[in-house]
């Protein structure tokens, strides 16, 4: 199994009053499987993706990725981890201001302790699929939302990672758009990623094996299995 | 090595994300590094002012010869005149140096030299020549070397011959009679020309203890012939003179120059003559011993504190500097919160984003160090052009600087680096 997490609580310490995110959540996803996590706004979709994706440390709880105590790991280790294993698609697509769409890119691979040989390929083969080839030298400034989403996706593919995390990458496309990203999101799935993608689209959650929602920081009892 | 190896990987990538993060903030840049820029100079410039007094004070004493001791004759008031009568001292005179050659043998040379008020006849008021009676080896102690003819040798001084060897300004100013073989009017008498002194750099200052003596303005006649001239103004009045009775012939000396073999025996041939001295004079105090290697030291001590304090006050420019490096870090860490999060989320280290900020920190100083190397330089050049500055760089003058901006990128970029490293990813880049 690569994502084993239970009873995830995550509080965030605001001023006087603390805001909790999480509640108590097990989470669960074997390697292959393709995850869709729905619930309203501030139900804590993001902060739970943030914690798989080994970006945060839950505040308590058990957090196993790929055999790895999480939880116990060191900085470094983690940071290893985001690099190689894993391809984060952030809400807010976060982008280098200052780099170009090519440099966007190739920024895991700075970081990245595989070997990367074929690094050129796979940036320009990621830059490729999301159709985006002939803007490489224009800084996200220069781009449209779609575009940088489309960039953002690219980042998370290039380095192949075990676990795609995707937080609404349809949020800000055209539904014609939308679909060919997410015609691009089932194609690394047959090609045996994991995903976990957070989306408020009932439509797109079809695309997934099993959908999760959440509530108020908690999983709501029925999961609509697909 | 399995563990070290991917970060040297990534270690030689950083630099060039260093680099382009800051030529996208040209400007700022810039003037982050006007501060360096500025410190660098200062140093150099310091260093290079001590270096060049430091060398100026050397050339100085070095001149005076560091195998050398002088003892100098030392003018009476009428109490301790009257004193030196009742002690029987009759002043400084060759055979004082007769004695110390006997009972200390590493003194291989010794000179003695008196000066004569007279002038030379047909010479215009401003050109006055010093004229002094100079025993034969004193070119060789004092590394004198002769442009043309010979100096006075130890014949001249026993036959007392009319004689004289000129400096290379009294050699010019005398035009065609102050060639070899001539013969030039001092005071009553005629001398012969029969040698000239090579040119020597002017030295312009005068040391503290001892007088450097302008060799290109000075006539030498043999020690003895003074007393054909006429002697109105010698000195001899003032010491002994009641004794010349006992060696008539003797000139009393105003300077007397004693060569060592070695510069190691210095030290302690200055004691031993001193002692050798307060014995043939009776503890009269008529004389005094100045050692150039004594002066040397000293100078190069006090030398060494000046350098301090110099190398002080510059490196408190170079600190406002490192202020200013540090200021400009620390803001854009802030500005670059949302960039280092994200760098972080993909796999950066806090190693990777302490070295990117500290290397972007580094080449900022050193390429205002380089700046400031090349400036400082050119000041130097330039105002070594227009006025009497003395400043030597030297090597170290370069690299110190350098180094020093080097360390203060390193110092001052080091906490910058830091509050960048141990941010949170994601309230980093959730950061506006
Ligand atoms: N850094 C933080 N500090 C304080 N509170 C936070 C922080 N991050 C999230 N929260 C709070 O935690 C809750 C869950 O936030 P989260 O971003 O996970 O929601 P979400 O489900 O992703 O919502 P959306 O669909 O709008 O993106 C919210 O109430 C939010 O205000
Ligand atoms: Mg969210």
């Amino acid at each position: 199994m690569l994502i084993e997490a239970k009873d995830l609580f995550k509080r965030y310490p605001t001023g006087r009053v603390s805001v909790d995110a999480l509640k108590g959540i097990d989470f669960f996803a074997d390697e292959g499987e393709f995850v869709a996590v729905m619930g309203p706004s501030g139900s804590g979709k993001s902060t739970l993706l943030y914690i798989l994706g080994c970006l945060e440390l839950p505040t308590s709880g058990f957090y196993r990725f790929d055999g790895m105590d999480v939880l116990t790991a060191s900085d470094n280790a983690l940071s290893q981890i985001r690099a190689d294993a894993i391809g984060f698609i952030f809400q807010t697509f976060n982008l280098v201001s200052t780099l170009t769409l090519y440099e966007n890119v190739e920024l895991p691979f700075y970081y990245s302790r595989k070997p990367e040989k074929a690094k050129p390929q796979r940036i320009a083969e990621a830059i490729e699929r999301v159709g985006l080839k002939d803007r490489i030298r224009h800084r996200p400034s220069e781009l449209s939302g779609g575009e940088m989403q489309r960039v953002a996706i690219a980042r998370a593919l290039a380095v192949r990672p075990k676990l795609i995390l995707a937080d609404e990458p349809t949020g800000n496309l055209d539904s014609k758009t939308g679909k060919e990203i997410l015609g691009l999101f089932s194609e690394m799935h047959s090609e045996g990623a994991t995903i976990v993608m957070v989306t408020h689209d009932i439509a797109v959650a079809h695309y997934a094996n099993r959908t999760v929602s959440l509530k108020d920081g908690k999983i709501e009892p029925v999961s609509v299995e697909v | 090595m399995e563990k070290l190896s991917p970060f040297l990987l990534r270690f030689n990538k950083t630099p060039s994300i260093a680099f382009r993060c800051l030529l996208q903030q040209k400007l700022r840049s810039i003037l982050s590094i006007v501060g360096v820029i500025c410190g660098v100079i200062t140093v150099l410039i310091m260093l290079g002012t001590g270096e060049g007094a430091k060398r100026k004070i050397l050339a100085q004493i070095e001149r005076l010869g560091t195998r050398n001791i002088y003892i100098q004759s030392v003018t009476l008031n009428r109490d301790q005149t009257a004193r030196a009568a009742e002690l029987r001292s009759r002043g400084l005179r060759m055979t004082d140096g007769v004695y110390i050659q006997k009972s200390f043998p590493e003194a291989v040379r010794t000179a003695g030299l008196k000066e004569i008020k007279a002038g030379i006849l047909g010479a215009s008021m401003e050109f006055s020549p010093q004229i002094v009676a100079s025993s034969e080896s004193y070119d060789e102690i004092l590394n004198l070397s002769i442009f043309s003819g010979r100096f006075l040798t130890r014949i001249d001084i026993e036959q007392q011959n009319l004689v004289c060897v000129l400096g290379n300004t009294v050699a010019k100013r005398l035009g065609a009679k102050g060639n070899p073989g001539q013969l030039i009017r001092i005071q009553n008498h005629l001398f012969r020309v029969v040698g000239v002194l090579t040119g020597l750099d002017p030295v312009s200052e005068e040391h503290s203890a001892i007088a450097i003596r302008n060799f290109n303005n000075m006539v030498f006649i043999p020690i003895g012939t003074e007393q054909f001239i006429d002697t109105s103004g010698i000195k001899s009045s003032s010491t002994g003179a009641d004794h010349s009775f006992l060696n008539k012939n003797e000139s009393v000396l105003d300077e007397m120059v004693i060569q060592m073999q070695r510069t190691d025996v210095v030290p302690h041939a200055a004691h031993l003559i001193q002692r050798i001295m307060d014995l043939l004079h009776y503890k009269a105090d008529d004389f005094q011993i100045v050692v150039p290697l004594e002066l040397l030291k000293q100078s190069q001590q006090t030398q060494r504190t000046l350098n301090i304090l110099l190398a002080a006050i510059a490196s408190v420019s170079l600190i406002v500097g490192g202020i200013g490096i540090m200021n400009i870090m620390l803001a854009t860490v802030s500005e670059r919160t949302r960039e280092i999060g994200i760098r972080r989320a993909v796999g950066a280290t806090r190693l990777d984003i302490i070295t990117q900020f500290l290397i972007e920190a580094v080449i900022l100083t050193f390429s205002g160090g380089i700046v400031g190397v090349l400036l400082g330089t050119a000041v130097v050049r330039f105002a070594a052009g227009v006025g009497e500055w003395h400043i030597v760089i030297t090597f170290q003058a370069l690299a110190i600087p350098l180094a020093m901006a080097v360390f203060v990128g390193i110092f001052f970029g080091l906490y910058p680096a830091y509050r960048a490293a141990k941010m949170n990813p994601v309230n980093a880049f959730r950061h506006e």
